[in-house]
């Protein structure tokens, strides 16, 4: 099969048409940028920025409005970073802190749970200006969003141990080495000259892994160090654990076929857990990756976007033939996968000693960064004392941070009224994780993080009532059902269907090994605090030790464990 | 009288009329030609010399007038032929008898586009002597601006200092001309027909059919008022139903309103001078009741320089000077200066209630009975620092849905698309000039034709203030719309405006003109039509050689030029 547009049935979707005309992600993108009759740019370009971090997107909330007053929506762009295992320097963060103040309508950080962080409400006239601020700072939102590698995972606690280092520098070298080539990011956006030979005469130098027609769908590659499973493995396309022995990284176990995006009432859609397909040694790392990324460019689906994640390749190829498919293409067969354990995905919040220093590990209310909080980060980064790391959880983590340091840190929060002590959030919140949605995501159906504060609330008073107010819970939203933060591997997760309106999802397993399964269809409010209470009770009364709540579920035959992916719908 | 074929086509084309669409009709072929009713009954004029009526107009009130003047001319049996300034011929203005001449003032003082090229001969070296002449001179103006009724004024002195025989004084007309029009025209009819001596009796009364016009404004339905942009501005959509009004206009034209006083004032207004709400007073001869002529006749809402004379006048009371007008309003004058004695008295230093014009925002072929209009606010500050709005942007505003509002049909052939339908148009209209070019994109978007368009626009910011934004987009997507720029003011750094990217375009609009491209600019004069010119003639200097001025006159000259400007 060819590279550029590999397609078995026939029709490809017209996604691929843009991809294959846009001239390696350039498109009108550059001449849409001029156009100030519109705050937006052209449809076909919208699905090229993509591949640049960037997504038009609107806000909601007034649309109707503007309509009915002649009015195009009120467009304004969302700005991905590439930050490969979310560690950022000092000056990075003052770059994107800048940027996010002076640049942005939101004034505020959000960060992601692909350990990044993203800026809402740029106006078409600034995007330029963002990404130059950021380019000052070697920071880049190439990829950030697209059919390419997306930004690629690392557990966060870099300063932890050797092992956790290695694991950072294979993310690091993952995502540098599965990078578009193309130069249409740099020429757009911070006024590089094209190169004179033209790229679209030399399109193999120009995207050597890509081709043209890039990936059929996006791609997600996180690297884990157990036995925290915070990246959630099983939901990647490609995972890498790492797997240590006498605190040495020996290589890694490789997963394929994950993914959690679906669509309600498509039974073709289903959330995935990936398999374990074998072992490679730390050197073999980015150049699997790069493999497994070629074989979904030639046999992923480009004719039905919604068949086209590597999941349902895998699913569709079965598991021996991506092996045999890989060996050959490797040119070595790997090894079986090494034993490792998970223990859980939750974040260390507070003060903790390793031996880089201390870290703080700072618990962000789904991950949104402003006001007192984002005056505080900037300080700290102003003393230039610490590494900045963003975790799965959509937290923040300052990593190597000395002793006398620590102090000046404290004043800092203390002088901005930042409480640094997490003991009084419930288990609850700590471990809630809601997307973007309303007013700004386009996919949404019903609200997520604007509301996912409100409820866990309520279910606090339920919690409280059984003493469950300290027990880590995860609880996870998302305003439509394709799983940016992870609903289907939350013990309670919360999928969209229409404004105040969710899917309940029950009983995946803490350490983000076991799926949950369907429980309840279009719930409002009451009906989610009516459902979950009774399980709460009888959770509290009949836990085995040290049971989690997923895992209770399931035990009990309250929730399914479902058998296979398929299985997943009600 | 008429043959079989033309008989089925009138009987053809008055298929489906209604009473009133067959009343307009039957008024519109009266018009067409002389009546020959008229010509039967009564004497041809033996011995009449004929008279001319030159007009000059920016909004169609001159043309009205003048038509009004030929009207009443003939009841009296008397021919005149009506001109407007710019087709009028020069060379005949030495042997004309009778002149009358109807002309409005803008700006600082000046006459309208359309009649400049006969103000520069009338006042040049060329104009002959005029002793055979006799004349008299309406001046339309409005006497809140300085320069109230100067081009009026100086074609009165002027002609006169040539040698003419002044026939009737000068009329000064504020913006409530209606009844000093009416004064001047019978005055004229009387000293022309006496002058002329031509012994005359008046024709035979010809029923004229209902018609709305400026008088018998039609009560129009309000569809739709919706705010575009956000406070303070609230540039106003109103879509107002036409329906059984038999009303007719085209892009180009203007819709005339009849705005009322806020009720608040007027009640104000009315205790201040102990005056019954409903009670009937009379001022300048009529009879009315006080609610009406506060809410719906008379000037309350601000003051002109020259109604304080005439206030301190009628009540004895002492007069500020004329600076004292500016931002306020009657009631202000009522409570600073009290008149000595109340009552409606007072009121007779008011000027009328006028209409208000704005240039029709749709095209009638394309919305049916439909007129739009887009309503800029109005608002300035008063002398006491508050902010006000005009009078008729206010009471548009709160204009709801299912009330009426009092119209008709301004037309101004000033301002219309060519004839020819390929013809390339470059539209000039920021802010609210932009109305009319959205009558003309709808009219070309319904007839078809494949003439290029390209429209420049400009407002403050992009996001609020694009007016009809997603109806340019659209034009522009299906290839109507062939180019559009505009320039938000507000939104970068430096303040760009509509002549700015008319420079950055200089090349293309050049080449456009050169391809016989129809030049229209709508919108403010002082801040913007000015600075357009001004561009035009730079960039037919840059790109063309020779000289910009003399080549915009041309392209004016061959109706490829016309401004819409206030």
């Amino acid at each position: 099969m060819s590279i550029d547009g590999a397609n078995k049935n026939g029709g490809l979707s017209p996604v691929e048409e843009i991809k294959e005309k846009g001239g390696y992600l350039r498109g009108g993108i550059a001449a849409g940028l001029e156009d100030d009759l519109t705050g937006g740019v052209d449809e076909d370009d919208q699905s090229l920025i993509k591949f640049h971090g960037i997504y038009q997107q609107d806000d909601r909330d007034v649309r109707a409005d503007r309509a009915a007053r002649k009015l195009e929506p009120d467009y304004s762009f969302m700005i991905r970073l590439r930050v490969p295992g979310g560690r950022m320097t000092p000056e990075q963060w003052l770059a994107t802190d800048f940027a996010a103040a002076e640049l942005t309508e939101a004034g505020s950080i959000r960060l992601t749970t692909r350990q990044t962080m993203q800026f809402h409400g740029v106006p078409k006239e600034n995007l330029r200006a963002v990404l130059k601020t950021c380019a000052r700072r070697l920071l880049d939102s190439i990829a950030a969003c697209g059919d390419v590698n997306r930004n690629v995972m690392c557990s966060p606690h870099a300063g932890l141990s050797p092992a956790h280092k290695e694991a950072h520098d294979a993310a690091r070298k993952i995502s540098e080495y599965l990078l578009p080539r193309s130069r249409a990011y740099y020429e757009i956006w911070l006024g590089e000259d094209k190169l004179a030979s033209s790229p679209r005469t030399a399109p193999r130098a120009e995207e050597p892994l890509y081709g043209k027609s890039y990936l059929p769908r996006k791609f997600k590659i996180a690297v884990a160090v157990p036995p925290s499973n915070d990246v959630d493995i099983y939901s990647q396309d490609v995972g890498f654990a790492a797997v240590v022995r006498g605190g040495k990284l020996r290589g890694f176990n490789v997963y394929a076929g994950g993914g959690l995006g679906m669509t309600h009432g498509d039974r073709r859609t289903y959330p995935r857990l990936a398999d374990a397909l074998g072992f490679c040694a730390p050197s073999q790392a980015a150049e699997t990756a790069w493999q497994i990324a070629a074989l979904q460019r030639d046999f992923g689906d480009r004719s039905d976007r919604k068949q086209a994640r590597f999941k349902y390749t895998v699913a569709r190829l079965g598991l021996d033939f991506v092996r045999e498919e890989l060996a050959l293409r490797l040119g070595f067969v790997m090894p079986p996968p090494e034993k490792i354990e998970w223990t859980g995905r939750a974040d260390v919040l507070g003060w903790r000693e390793t031996p880089g220093g201390w870290d703080l590990g700072l618990h962000i209310d789904n991950g949104r960064i402003g006001g007192a909080l984002k005056d505080a980060l900037r300080e700290t980064a102003a003393l230039e004392c610490c590494e900045f790391l963003m975790t799965p959880n959509q937290n923040l983590m300052l990593v190597g941070v000395s002793e006398k340091n620590r102090a000046r840190v404290e004043k800092v929060f203390e002088r901005r009224g930042v409480g640094l002590d997490f003991s009084g959030i419930s288990g609850l919140r700590k471990n809630a994780m809601a997307c973007v949605a309303f007013p700004t995501c386009p996919l949404a159906f019903a609200e997520s993080e604007r509301y996912l504060p409100s409820l866990v609330e309520k279910l606090e008073g339920e919690l409280a009532k059984h003493g469950l107010e300290k027990d880590e819970i995860s609880i996870r939203m998302t305003g439509c059902p394709n799983g940016c933060a992870r609903p289907y591997l939350g013990e309670i997760g919360l999928a969209g269907k229409s404004p105040g309106r969710y899917n309940l999802y029950l009983g995946a397993a803490a350490d983000g090994s076991r799926l949950s399964s369907f429980f309840g269809n279009n719930m409002n409010e009451a009906q989610i605090l009516a459902a979950l209470s009774p399980l709460f009770g009888e959770y509290a009364k009949n836990r085995n030790a040290g049971e989690a709540f997923g895992d209770f579920l399931v035990r009990t035959g309250k929730a399914r464990a479902p058998k296979n992916a398929a299985d997943f719908h009600p | 009288m008429l043959s079989p074929e033309q008989l089925k086509a009138a009987a053809r084309l008055s298929e489906n009329l209604d009473s009133r669409q067959l009343a307009w009709l039957s008024g519109y072929f009266a018009g067409l030609h002389p009546s020959p009713v008229a010509s039967a009954v009564v004497a041809p004029p033996l011995s009449a010399p004929g008279c001319a009526v030159v007009y000059g107009t920016q909004t169609g009130n001159g043309k009205m007038i003048a038509g009004q003047l030929a009207a009443a001319l003939k009841s009296r049996n008397l021919e005149a032929d009506v001109f407007s300034m710019s087709e009028y011929k020069t060379a005949r203005l030495k042997k004309e008898k009778f002149l009358f001449i109807i002309v409005s003032t803008h700006g600082e003082g000046e006459p309208p586009d359309s009649a400049a090229e006969f103000f520069e001969f009338v006042s040049g070296g060329r104009a002959p002597k005029l002793s055979g002449l006799s004349y008299s001179v309406l001046a339309l103006g409005d006497s809140s601006y300085e320069h109230f009724c100067k081009a009026g004024r100086d074609m009165d002195a002027r002609l006169g200092a040539l040698g003419a025989r002044r026939l009737v004084e000068l009329a000064e007309c504020d913006l409530d001309f209606d009844r000093a029009a009416e004064q001047w025209r019978a005055s004229v009819a009387e000293a022309y027909a006496g002058a002329a001596l031509v012994k005359t009796e008046p024709g035979a009364d010809i029923a004229a059919p209902q018609v709305f016009d400026r008088l018998r404004p039609f009560d129009a339905p309000v569809l739709r008022n919706i705010a575009l942009n956000g406070e303070p501005r609230q540039t106003r959509h109103m879509e107002l139903s036409l329906e059984d009004s038999g009303l007719i206009y085209r892009p180009g034209d203007s819709l005339g309103v009849w705005p009322r006083n806020s009720r608040a004032l007027a009640e104000q207004t009315a205790a201040a001078l102990n005056l019954e709400w409903d009670s009937e007073i009379e001022v300048g001869g009529e009879s009315a009741p006080v609610s009406e002529w506060l809410l719906s006749r008379l000037e309350i809402s601000f003051l002109t320089p020259s109604s304080l004379p005439r206030y301190g006048e009628i009540t004895g009371a002492s007069v500020p000077p004329a600076e004292y007008a500016e931002g306020r309003g009657f009631f202000d004058l009522l409570r600073d200066y009290p008149p000595r004695e109340k009552g409606a008295a007072p009121l007779q230093c008011l000027r009328r209630l006028a209409p208000r014009l704005y240039s029709a925002a749709s095209s009638l072929l394309a919305r049916g009975g439909e007129a739009h209009l887009l309503v800029g606010r109005d608002l300035y500050f008063g002398a006491d620092g508050r902010l006000r709005e005009g009078v008729c942007s206010s009471y548009l505003r709160a204009a709801e849905e299912g009330e009426t509002v009092k119209v008709y049909v301004q037309s101004n052939d000033n301002f219309r698309l060519p004839d020819d339908a390929a013809a390339p148009v470059i539209m000039v209209g920021p802010g609210t000039g932009v109305a009319p070019f959205r009558a003309f994109m709808e009219e070309r978007e319904e007839r078809g034709g494949g003439g290029k368009n390209w429209m420049f626009f400009g407002e403050r910011r992009r996001r609020e203030d694009f007016y009809y934004q997603t109806e340019w987009r659209a034009w522009q997507k299906k290839g109507l719309l062939t180019r559009m720029d505009a320039a938000f003011s507000r939104d970068g750094a430096n303040k760009l405006y509509v002549q700015h990217k008319m420079r950055r375009r200089g090349k293309e609009i050049w080449e456009w003109l050169e391809e016989g491209a129809h030049v229209y600019v709508c919108g403010d004069e002082r801040a913007m039509a000015r600075d357009v010119h001004a561009e035009l003639c730079a960039l037919a200097e840059a790109h063309g050689g020779g000289d910009g001025e003399a080549f915009m006159k041309k392209m004016r000259d061959e109706g490829r030029y016309q401004r819409d400007v206030y």
